[in-house]
């Protein structure tokens, strides 16, 4: 079969990229409304568009991201899969033993100027492998030697790496998205529950192993974080329809990080519970407009690609919300599109630029 | 199972994930809401006071009588307070305690506490800096205040009175016109960050406060000056209990001086007895003696019961029951004018007598005595008066030459502009008027006419001639007629009677005689060793009138021959 790694004549799908880009710019106003403030130093207020400046730039990138992906051929990325793998392991080695260290882990790499959180974009290495190898596969006749455990074992190495660094957030939603594409790819449910049992397990283990994890589930078990309850603050003061955008008072310090992991407080606070509803609507409807998209696809391993994203997407709005409302522990997982961040932001306009190019190959067949 | 339907379960599962979000959003907003935005609005939120700017005290030349300095006060917060020892180290070092005091106030306070008003603005900047170096700024925290300075300290204090620790006005006019000057306060709603820090926000809302309007008085700093001065001389030398003295325009009414001794100094008002924030010419009776005779000569004229060419029988003694009326100077009979020149007893308890109960309360009421002149100050006595019915034979006789009564000296001031103002008696007033740049509406006195012209123009002849020929030569000033009485009155004292060792020595003078300009009532309590008015306050009156008239305003009231 003859592919061209550049396609030419690709039409983009204008309802999901209008999307995507609505996203964007929303994010980049909240970001602003959240983050005015922080320069704030000693009762002076510093560069209030610092903050705006540096994600406009992000944005930037993110677009270039963005139409690589849409502009490269979905296929390339299953020949390159040994070489990504390899990349990918070889990084977050690096990164556990030299990565900047924020917050208490080691997330960052450092590449000249620019810090990169590698797991952002293993994540997608490992949906490119899941879903090359069930592409290639038919769930008739599998056994969970050949079909479940090659798999299982790679993921599994990575996400031990990603565990180490320690994200243990990134991980449990690659590894969620991991059993869905598993689901979707035809994975006997016996399988798929003895997985989800042995992946229970070593999430017990890994809380009990990483002190700062244990705390975290501890302090959200004992409702006493300090971060939590101010964010329920700001998303209960917000009402029906919030207090307006830019009013809102919470992000005057009170909210910790309310431009990255605690920007759905932000919108909720602002926009209130109507803000919230269309921001649910708009993910869910990004969820099936990237299933539709990717299922329309022939090729299997499009299909399952295509899905993993939607599906990690919108995995990662419900984790942020989750714990922005205090219903999960905390994390430190950003808003997909929205939080000011370069890595999230990046890898997944990247991710939806791959999204949309599976979609528009259809029409060139 | 189909992919197919595998792919919907992941959808449907996908909603239900969406729905979660929607439907705790749902909780913790709109059930849970008011509840949280409550709570908010209390985190972020501080109403904080706007103070305004208290108004000015100024005198009927404008001159300023009250001057602010700047100062900072020092607040704690003690709930955001985490290094206490360097904080008490820090405070310490300016001076705002001993490191103990300053812990333990630290410790027993939970919330907002002041810790010291109004330093200095030096120490205070510098104090500052060391607490932002420190990383304090949240939990120590600064405000600027006016601390108000009594220029004139003591000359004027019982006048203006001060202001009390919480910007209330005390005693005088800063307690009469507190509301006036202290104008109203705005607030402002602060944002306030975690810290507690507040500042403002451009979207709440906020009142500007209202500034204080400034008091114009009537009162001449010049004059104000001589007369503490003259006063506190006489009463030293006299080593007396207390002197008063009241300068007025009686064309106007308008009161130029008031003052009494001892006084008080206002930056130091709680070293002193509250007894001396009162302004005692206002506020202590006494019972005023033979400078009270006038008003029944003139009574008795104007009522046309005696002539001027008739004699009045002064004999030795005048018995009225168990009552022995006696004179100083013992005489047979006395011309009208004599009685006053030479202030008989005798005589105005007869002139008294014919005028009647009836009449004479009339125009003792008629010239103010037994209600209060409605000066704008605090603490203003009525004195006393008999009322008509109470009168006796008696009494009347006594009341006659002062005995029996009881005036302020301001009354006393009053009662005199029926003479020094051809009949008609003026309120007295000390505010000219209020206003924020300039007087709003300039303050005219009350008057009413006592006696026709003819009969005070006669009275102040007499009056011209105690000072000329009588019991006051002392008060003699060359180039000008001055109008005066004298007064030396026994103290009735509890239990005793009335003691001769114990007098009230008064001396109300007016000029010029025609056209009075000046009038001056002049009280010393108990001079001791006890001497008559002659020795006692007419010589105060007189070094007083001899200053008036150098005043570069007055001098024009003197004929320099």
């Amino acid at each position: 079969m003859h592919s061209r790694i550049v396609l030419k004549h690709s039409k983009i799908d204008k309802g999901m990229f209008g999307l995507i880009m609505a996203l964007v710019g929303f994010g980049l106003i909240m970001v602003f409304s959240s983050s005015f403030y922080l320069t704030v130093k000693g009762g002076e207020i510093g560069d209030q568009l610092f903050f705006l400046r540096e994600q406009l730039i992000r944005i930037g990138f993110a677009i270039i991201a963005f139409l690589i992906g849409f502009k490269i051929n979905y296929k390339l990325y299953r020949k390159l899969l040994p070489v990504l793998l390899f990349v990918g392991i070889v990084v977050l080695i690096v990164t556990i033993f030299t990565g900047r260290k924020a917050y208490g882990a080691t997330r960052w790499l450092r590449i000249a100027t620019f810090s990169l959180q590698p797991s952002e974009f293993i994540k997608l290495v490992v949906f490119i492998y899941l879903a090359s190898f069930y592409g290639a596969r038919e769930p008739q006749a599998q056994t969970f030697k050949k079909f479940v455990l090659p798999p299982s074992f790679i993921v599994g190495l990575i996400l031990l790496l990603i565990v180490l660094e320690p994200d243990l957030g990134t991980a449990v939603i690659i590894a969620i998205t991991a059993v869905f594409v598993m689901f979707i790819s035809g994975v006997k449910l016996r399988y798929l529950i003895g997985i989800l049992i042995v992946g229970f397990v070593l999430f017990i283990v890994a809380v009990l192993v990483l002190p700062h994890a244990k705390a975290r589930i501890s302090s959200f078990i004992s409702n006493g974080n300090y971060q939590v309850r101010q964010s329920r603050i700001a998303i209960g003061s917000g009402g029906f329809s919030g207090v307006g955008l830019g009013e809102g008072k919470q992000k005057f310090l009170f909210l910790p990080q309310p431009h990255t992991d605690f920007i759905f407080s932000v919108i909720g606070e602002e926009l209130g519970w109507l803000g919230i509803v269309v921001l649910t609507g708009v993910f869910f409807f990004y969820l099936i407009k990237g299933l539709e998209l990717s299922w329309k696809s022939k090729d299997r391993y499009a299909q399952i690609l295509g899905a993993a994203i939607a599906v990690s997407t919108f995995l990662h709005f419900f984790v942020h919300s989750g714990v922005a409302m205090g219903i999960l522990p905390t994390t430190g997982l950003t808003l997909p599109f929205i939080s000011y961040g370069g890595s999230s932001l990046l890898a997944n306009m990247f991710a939806a630029g791959v999204l949309l190019n599976i979609g528009s190959e259809r029409r060139i067949a | 199972m189909k992919i197919k339907n595998r792919l919907s379960f992941v959808v449907g599962f996908m909603g239900f994930l969406g729905l979660i979000i929607i439907s705790y959003a749902f909780y913790l907003q709109i059930v849970l809401g008011p509840r949280y935005a409550k709570k908010a609005k209390k985190m972020h939120e501080e109403r904080i006071e706007l103070l305004p700017k208290r108004g000015g005290i100024f005198d009927r030349f404008l001159r300023p009588l009250i001057v602010e300095e700047r100062r900072r006060s020092v607040y704690i917060l003690p709930q955001y307070l985490k290094k206490i020892p360097r904080a008490v180290k820090i405070l310490n070092k300016y001076g705002l305690g001993t490191e103990g005091e300053i812990a333990k106030k630290i410790r027993s306070h939970k919330k907002f506490f002041w810790l010291k008003r109004k330093i200095n603005m030096k120490t205070a900047e510098r104090l500052e800096k060391d607490i932002k170096k420190s990383y304090l700024s949240n939990a120590i925290g600064f405000v600027d205040e006016a601390k108000r300075h009594y220029p004139y300290a003591d000359t004027l204090a019982s006048v203006l009175g001060f202001v009390g620790s919480e910007h209330k006005g005390m005693y005088g006019i800063e307690y009469e016109y507190d509301k006036l000057l202290k104008g109203k306060s705005g607030w402002a709603l602060y944002l306030k960050n975690p810290l507690g820090v507040g500042y403002p926000f451009p979207a709440y809302p906020e009142e500007l406060p209202e500034n204080g309007k400034n008091v114009f008085l009537t009162i001449d700093m010049d004059i104000q000056k001589i007369i503490y001065e003259e006063l506190s001389k006489g009463v030293l030398e006299w080593k007396a209990k207390i002197g008063y003295v009241v300068v007025l325009n009686p064309r106007s009414g308008e009161i130029l001086g008031i003052v009494d001794y001892p006084d008080f100094d206002p930056e130091h008002f709680k070293r002193y007895n509250e007894e001396r924030y009162k302004l005692g010419a206002i506020s202590n009776e006494f019972e005023p003696g033979s400078v009270f005779k006038p008003l029944i000569g003139a009574s008795v004229l104007e009522e046309r019961l005696a002539q001027l060419t008739e004699t009045i029988p002064t004999g030795p003694v005048f018995i009225i029951g168990k009552r022995r009326i006696k004179d100083v100077h013992a005489t047979d009979r006395l011309s009208f004018a004599d009685v006053f020149i030479h202030s008989s007893n005798i005589g105005a308890a007869r002139l008294a007598l014919r005028l009647g109960a009836k009449n004479f309360h009339n125009y003792a009421v008629l010239c103010g005595l037994g209600s209060i002149t409605g000066i704008s100050l605090p603490g203003e006595a009525n004195g006393k008066l008999m009322s008509e019915g109470k009168l006796t034979e008696l009494t009347l006789a006594n009341n006659g030459f002062g005995q029996g009564i009881a005036l302020t000296a301001l009354q006393l001031a009053q009662m005199y502009t029926v003479f020094a103002n051809n009949g008609v008696l003026l309120r007295p007033f000390i505010v000219r008027g209020t206003g924020v740049n300039g007087i709003d509406k300039e303050r005219k006195s009350f008057s009413r006419r006592v006696f026709s012209e003819h009969v005070a123009k006669v009275m102040s002849e007499i009056l011209m001639d105690v000072v000329e020929k009588g019991t006051a030569k002392g008060a003699r000033i060359k180039g000008v007629e001055i109008c005066g009485k004298t007064g030396t009155a026994q103290k009735p004292i509890r239990n005793i009677g009335y003691s001769s060792a114990h007098l009230v020595d008064s001396f109300v003078g007016y000029f010029p005689k025609d056209s009075a300009e000046i009038l001056i009532v002049v009280v010393i309590e108990e001079p001791n060793p006890p001497a008559y008015a002659s020795q006692v306050s007419v010589p105060v009156f007189k070094r007083i009138a001899e200053r008036i008239l150098l005043l570069p305003y007055y001098r024009r009231l003197k004929n320099d021959l």
